[in-house]
Protein backbone atom coordinates (compact mmCIF):
# COMPACT_ATOMS: atom_id res chain seq x y z
CA UNK A 1 0.00 0.00 0.00
CA UNK A 2 1.39 3.54 -1.02
CA UNK A 3 0.80 5.77 1.59
CA UNK A 4 0.48 9.29 0.18
CA UNK A 5 2.71 12.32 1.80
CA UNK A 6 2.79 15.34 1.63
CA UNK A 7 4.70 16.95 -1.53
CA UNK A 8 6.45 20.30 -1.85
CA UNK A 9 4.93 23.24 -3.94
CA UNK A 10 6.43 22.84 -7.43
CA UNK A 11 4.97 26.82 -8.12
CA UNK A 12 4.61 29.53 -5.57
CA UNK A 13 3.37 32.91 -6.27
CA UNK A 14 4.83 36.00 -5.98
CA UNK A 15 4.15 39.63 -5.68
CA UNK A 16 6.21 42.18 -7.71
CA UNK A 17 6.77 45.76 -6.56
CA UNK A 18 9.53 48.57 -7.38
CA UNK A 19 11.08 50.66 -4.21
CA UNK A 20 13.50 53.28 -5.54
CA UNK A 21 13.45 52.24 -9.02
CA UNK A 22 14.34 48.68 -8.00
CA UNK A 23 12.23 45.40 -8.50
CA UNK A 24 11.78 43.81 -5.49
CA UNK A 25 9.13 40.27 -4.85
CA UNK A 26 7.40 39.00 -1.85
CA UNK A 27 5.48 35.79 -1.03
CA UNK A 28 1.55 37.09 -2.33
CA UNK A 29 0.02 34.62 0.25
CA UNK A 30 1.30 37.69 2.83
CA UNK A 31 -0.15 40.61 0.68
CA UNK A 32 -3.73 40.44 1.86
CA UNK A 33 -4.61 43.18 -0.73
CA UNK A 34 -3.29 46.20 -2.92
CA UNK A 35 -3.99 49.61 -1.86
CA UNK A 36 -3.06 53.30 -2.99
CA UNK A 37 -1.16 55.13 -0.07
CA UNK A 38 -3.76 57.16 2.10
CA UNK A 39 -1.45 60.26 3.14
CA UNK A 40 -4.29 61.20 5.75
CA UNK A 41 -2.40 63.67 7.59
CA UNK A 42 1.33 64.97 8.22
CA UNK A 43 2.38 62.32 10.68
CA UNK A 44 0.13 59.90 10.17
CA UNK A 45 1.78 56.58 11.40
CA UNK A 46 0.26 54.13 9.20
CA UNK A 47 2.36 55.54 6.38
CA UNK A 48 6.07 54.31 6.25
CA UNK A 49 8.30 57.26 6.43
CA UNK A 50 10.48 57.29 2.86
CA UNK A 51 10.42 59.26 -0.32
CA UNK A 52 7.48 60.44 -1.83
CA UNK A 53 6.44 59.85 -5.70
CA UNK A 54 3.47 60.57 -7.74
CA UNK A 55 1.05 57.50 -7.33
CA UNK A 56 2.27 55.48 -4.78
CA UNK A 57 0.90 52.14 -4.13
CA UNK A 58 0.85 50.11 -1.29
CA UNK A 59 0.73 46.45 -0.26
CA UNK A 60 -1.71 45.49 2.95
CA UNK A 61 -0.23 43.27 4.93
CA UNK A 62 -0.87 41.66 8.24
CA UNK A 63 1.37 42.59 11.06
CA UNK A 64 2.04 40.31 13.60
CA UNK A 65 -0.18 41.78 16.00
CA UNK A 66 -3.24 41.18 13.72
CA UNK A 67 -3.82 44.54 12.53
CA UNK A 68 -3.27 45.77 8.52
CA UNK A 69 -0.62 47.70 7.99
CA UNK A 70 0.44 49.56 5.12
CA UNK A 71 3.79 48.98 3.04
CA UNK A 72 4.58 52.02 0.77
CA UNK A 73 6.14 51.07 -2.17
CA UNK A 74 6.47 52.94 -6.11
CA UNK A 75 4.44 50.52 -8.13
CA UNK A 76 3.01 46.86 -8.33
CA UNK A 77 4.10 45.43 -10.86
CA UNK A 78 1.95 42.40 -10.63
CA UNK A 79 1.60 38.66 -9.35
CA UNK A 80 3.58 35.87 -10.95
CA UNK A 81 3.47 32.45 -10.69
CA UNK A 82 6.78 31.13 -10.77
CA UNK A 83 8.21 27.27 -10.10
CA UNK A 84 10.66 26.55 -6.87
CA UNK A 85 13.07 25.96 -9.36
CA UNK A 86 14.32 29.54 -10.46
CA UNK A 87 14.21 30.82 -6.36
CA UNK A 88 17.81 30.90 -5.02
CA UNK A 89 19.37 31.63 -2.05
CA UNK A 90 21.63 34.61 -0.94
CA UNK A 91 25.36 34.25 -2.19
CA UNK A 92 27.52 33.39 1.05
CA UNK A 93 29.79 36.39 0.11
CA UNK A 94 26.49 39.00 0.46
CA UNK A 95 26.13 39.58 3.91
CA UNK A 96 22.86 40.45 3.76
CA UNK A 97 19.82 38.75 6.07
CA UNK A 98 16.53 38.97 6.57
CA UNK A 99 14.32 40.72 5.66
CA UNK A 100 15.75 39.35 2.74
CA UNK A 101 15.19 35.73 2.08
CA UNK A 102 16.86 34.75 -1.12
CA UNK A 103 16.51 35.78 -5.39
CA UNK A 104 14.15 34.83 -7.78
CA UNK A 105 16.34 34.04 -11.16
CA UNK A 106 13.81 36.49 -13.95
CA UNK A 107 15.64 35.04 -17.08
CA UNK A 108 19.10 36.41 -16.61
CA UNK A 109 17.66 38.97 -13.86
CA UNK A 110 17.97 38.40 -10.30
CA UNK A 111 14.96 39.71 -7.86
CA UNK A 112 15.43 40.16 -4.31
CA UNK A 113 12.64 38.13 -2.38
CA UNK A 114 11.97 40.22 0.87
CA UNK A 115 9.66 38.86 3.62
CA UNK A 116 7.18 41.15 4.44
CA UNK A 117 6.48 40.54 7.66
CA UNK A 118 9.82 40.98 8.88
CA UNK A 119 10.35 44.25 7.12
CA UNK A 120 7.37 45.33 8.76
CA UNK A 121 9.13 44.93 12.07
CA UNK A 122 12.39 46.15 11.08
CA UNK A 123 13.57 49.15 12.88
CA UNK A 124 14.07 50.82 9.42
CA UNK A 125 10.82 49.90 7.38
CA UNK A 126 11.01 50.58 4.13
CA UNK A 127 13.65 53.06 4.46
CA UNK A 128 16.30 50.53 5.20
CA UNK A 129 15.48 49.16 1.42
CA UNK A 130 16.57 52.60 0.06
CA UNK A 131 19.96 52.15 -2.18
CA UNK A 132 22.37 54.57 -1.88
CA UNK A 133 25.00 55.16 -4.83
CA UNK B 1 53.74 -7.16 0.15
CA UNK B 2 53.49 -7.75 -3.62
CA UNK B 3 50.17 -5.60 -3.63
CA UNK B 4 51.65 -3.08 -1.22
CA UNK B 5 54.80 -2.73 -3.77
CA UNK B 6 52.97 -2.30 -6.83
CA UNK B 7 50.86 0.69 -4.78
CA UNK B 8 53.70 2.67 -3.58
CA UNK B 9 54.87 5.33 -5.26
CA UNK B 10 58.39 5.73 -7.69
CA UNK B 11 59.91 8.61 -5.65
CA UNK B 12 58.53 10.75 -2.65
CA UNK B 13 56.17 13.29 -3.74
CA UNK B 14 57.31 15.23 -0.78
CA UNK B 15 60.46 16.25 -2.58
CA UNK B 16 58.39 17.93 -5.29
CA UNK B 17 58.98 21.61 -5.29
CA UNK B 18 57.20 24.65 -7.08
CA UNK B 19 59.41 26.75 -8.47
CA UNK B 20 56.54 28.95 -10.27
CA UNK B 21 52.82 29.55 -10.34
CA UNK B 22 50.23 30.36 -13.05
CA UNK B 23 47.89 34.04 -12.39
CA UNK B 24 45.72 35.10 -14.26
CA UNK B 25 45.95 39.03 -15.19
CA UNK B 26 43.57 41.73 -15.17
CA UNK B 27 43.67 45.66 -15.08
CA UNK B 28 41.03 47.36 -12.58
CA UNK B 29 41.45 50.95 -13.47
CA UNK B 30 45.25 51.70 -12.91
CA UNK B 31 46.03 48.83 -11.09
CA UNK B 32 47.66 45.44 -12.52
CA UNK B 33 46.24 42.47 -10.61
CA UNK B 34 46.26 38.36 -10.80
CA UNK B 35 44.29 35.51 -8.86
CA UNK B 36 45.90 32.26 -8.96
CA UNK B 37 44.30 30.58 -11.75
CA UNK B 38 43.12 27.78 -9.51
CA UNK B 39 40.80 30.24 -8.08
CA UNK B 40 39.24 31.39 -10.98
CA UNK B 41 36.53 29.64 -12.79
CA UNK B 42 36.21 31.84 -16.17
CA UNK B 43 35.91 35.38 -17.38
CA UNK B 44 32.08 36.51 -18.44
CA UNK B 45 30.75 39.93 -19.44
CA UNK B 46 28.53 41.41 -16.62
CA UNK B 47 24.99 40.84 -17.24
CA UNK B 48 22.57 43.24 -16.09
CA UNK B 49 23.32 43.80 -12.40
CA UNK B 50 20.64 44.00 -9.42
CA UNK B 51 21.64 46.26 -7.19
CA UNK B 52 21.20 45.45 -3.27
CA UNK B 53 20.01 47.54 -0.25
CA UNK B 54 21.82 47.55 2.96
CA UNK B 55 25.23 46.46 1.56
CA UNK B 56 28.78 47.92 1.20
CA UNK B 57 29.38 50.23 -1.85
CA UNK B 58 32.36 47.85 -3.06
CA UNK B 59 29.26 44.94 -3.48
CA UNK B 60 27.93 46.47 -7.02
CA UNK B 61 25.14 44.16 -6.86
CA UNK B 62 24.57 40.84 -8.36
CA UNK B 63 24.18 38.88 -11.53
CA UNK B 64 22.91 35.89 -12.98
CA UNK B 65 25.77 33.05 -13.75
CA UNK B 66 25.06 30.01 -14.98
CA UNK B 67 21.49 29.59 -12.89
CA UNK B 68 23.50 30.83 -10.09
CA UNK B 69 22.94 34.28 -8.31
CA UNK B 70 26.66 36.24 -8.17
CA UNK B 71 27.68 39.00 -6.16
CA UNK B 72 29.35 41.42 -7.78
CA UNK B 73 32.42 43.26 -6.55
CA UNK B 74 34.55 46.48 -7.35
CA UNK B 75 38.07 45.66 -6.48
CA UNK B 76 38.81 49.19 -6.04
CA UNK B 77 36.59 50.33 -3.71
CA UNK B 78 37.43 47.25 -1.84
CA UNK B 79 41.04 48.50 -1.69
CA UNK B 80 40.28 51.93 -1.37
CA UNK B 81 41.63 52.84 -4.68
CA UNK B 82 38.35 54.38 -6.68
CA UNK B 83 36.13 53.05 -8.32
CA UNK B 84 35.28 50.71 -11.49
CA UNK B 85 33.02 52.10 -14.21
CA UNK B 86 30.88 49.44 -15.89
CA UNK B 87 31.28 49.43 -19.69
CA UNK B 88 30.72 47.31 -22.61
CA UNK B 89 33.83 46.36 -22.66
CA UNK B 90 34.15 45.42 -19.01
CA UNK B 91 34.58 41.54 -17.85
CA UNK B 92 33.71 39.73 -14.66
CA UNK B 93 36.62 37.67 -13.33
CA UNK B 94 34.79 34.76 -11.58
CA UNK B 95 36.74 33.50 -8.43
CA UNK B 96 35.95 31.11 -6.18
CA UNK B 97 37.08 29.87 -2.75
CA UNK B 98 35.63 27.26 -1.35
CA UNK B 99 31.72 28.11 -0.68
CA UNK B 100 32.48 31.64 -1.57
CA UNK B 101 32.70 32.97 -5.45
CA UNK B 102 31.96 36.41 -6.69
CA UNK B 103 32.26 38.01 -9.86
CA UNK B 104 35.20 40.68 -10.14
CA UNK B 105 35.03 43.59 -11.91
CA UNK B 106 37.72 43.65 -14.40
CA UNK B 107 38.23 46.88 -17.52
CA UNK B 108 40.63 44.50 -19.06
CA UNK B 109 42.03 40.84 -19.29
CA UNK B 110 45.92 40.59 -19.80
CA UNK B 111 45.24 36.63 -19.36
CA UNK B 112 47.22 33.48 -17.68
CA UNK B 113 50.97 34.38 -16.88
CA UNK B 114 53.45 32.00 -14.63
CA UNK B 115 55.37 33.91 -11.92
CA UNK B 116 58.08 32.30 -10.24
CA UNK B 117 57.91 32.43 -7.44
CA UNK B 118 61.47 33.76 -6.51
CA UNK B 119 60.52 37.11 -8.27
CA UNK B 120 57.00 37.84 -5.77
CA UNK B 121 58.37 40.50 -3.43
CA UNK B 122 56.58 40.68 -0.49
CA UNK B 123 54.23 44.35 0.15
CA UNK B 124 53.72 46.24 3.19
CA UNK B 125 50.46 45.42 4.96
CA UNK B 126 49.92 48.53 6.83
CA UNK B 127 48.30 51.39 5.33
CA UNK B 128 45.24 51.67 3.74
CA UNK B 129 46.19 50.13 0.49
CA UNK B 130 44.67 46.48 1.50
CA UNK B 131 48.49 45.05 1.63
CA UNK B 132 46.27 42.46 3.80
CA UNK B 133 44.96 40.98 0.69
CA UNK B 134 47.78 40.82 -1.12
CA UNK B 135 50.13 37.65 -1.39
CA UNK B 136 53.06 39.71 -3.17
CA UNK B 137 54.00 41.73 -6.12
CA UNK B 138 55.51 41.28 -9.02
CA UNK B 139 57.43 42.79 -12.14
CA UNK B 140 57.62 40.61 -15.19
CA UNK B 141 60.21 42.59 -16.60
CA UNK B 142 62.04 46.11 -16.13
CA UNK B 143 59.83 47.73 -18.04
CA UNK B 144 56.60 46.25 -16.85
CA UNK B 145 53.65 47.29 -14.78
CA UNK B 146 53.79 46.20 -11.32
CA UNK B 147 51.12 43.22 -11.17
CA UNK B 148 49.63 42.89 -7.32
CA UNK B 149 48.86 39.16 -6.92
CA UNK B 150 45.85 38.87 -5.22
CA UNK B 151 44.93 36.73 -1.95
CA UNK B 152 41.54 35.92 -3.26
CA UNK B 153 40.78 33.68 0.39
CA UNK B 154 41.29 36.33 2.38
CA UNK B 155 39.46 38.77 0.36
CA UNK B 156 36.33 37.21 -0.06
CA UNK B 157 36.19 35.87 3.43
CA UNK B 158 37.11 39.85 4.72
CA UNK B 159 34.44 41.03 2.06
CA UNK B 160 31.78 38.93 3.50
CA UNK B 161 32.58 40.37 7.74
CA UNK B 162 32.49 43.72 5.73
CA UNK B 163 29.52 43.05 4.32
CA UNK B 164 27.72 41.51 7.12
CA UNK B 165 25.49 43.90 9.40
CA UNK B 166 26.77 44.22 12.88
Amino acid sequence: MIRSVDQAPQTVEIVLFKIGGVTYAADASQVIRFDRVALNSPGDETVPPGPRRGSERALIVRGGNGACLPISVEAVAGLRTVPVTSLRRLPHVVGISRPALGFWLDGERPVMLIDLLELLEGPEGMNGFAIER
Amino acid sequence: MQRALEAAPERPSAAKTVADREYFCFKAGDLHLAIASEHVLEVVRSGPLTPLPKVPAFILGVCAHRGEVLPVLDLLRFLGKGAVRIAGKTRLVVGVSGNYVAGIVADAVTGLRRFRLADIHPVPVSGSGGGEHLLGAVRPDPAANIILLLDLTKLLHSARQRAVPR
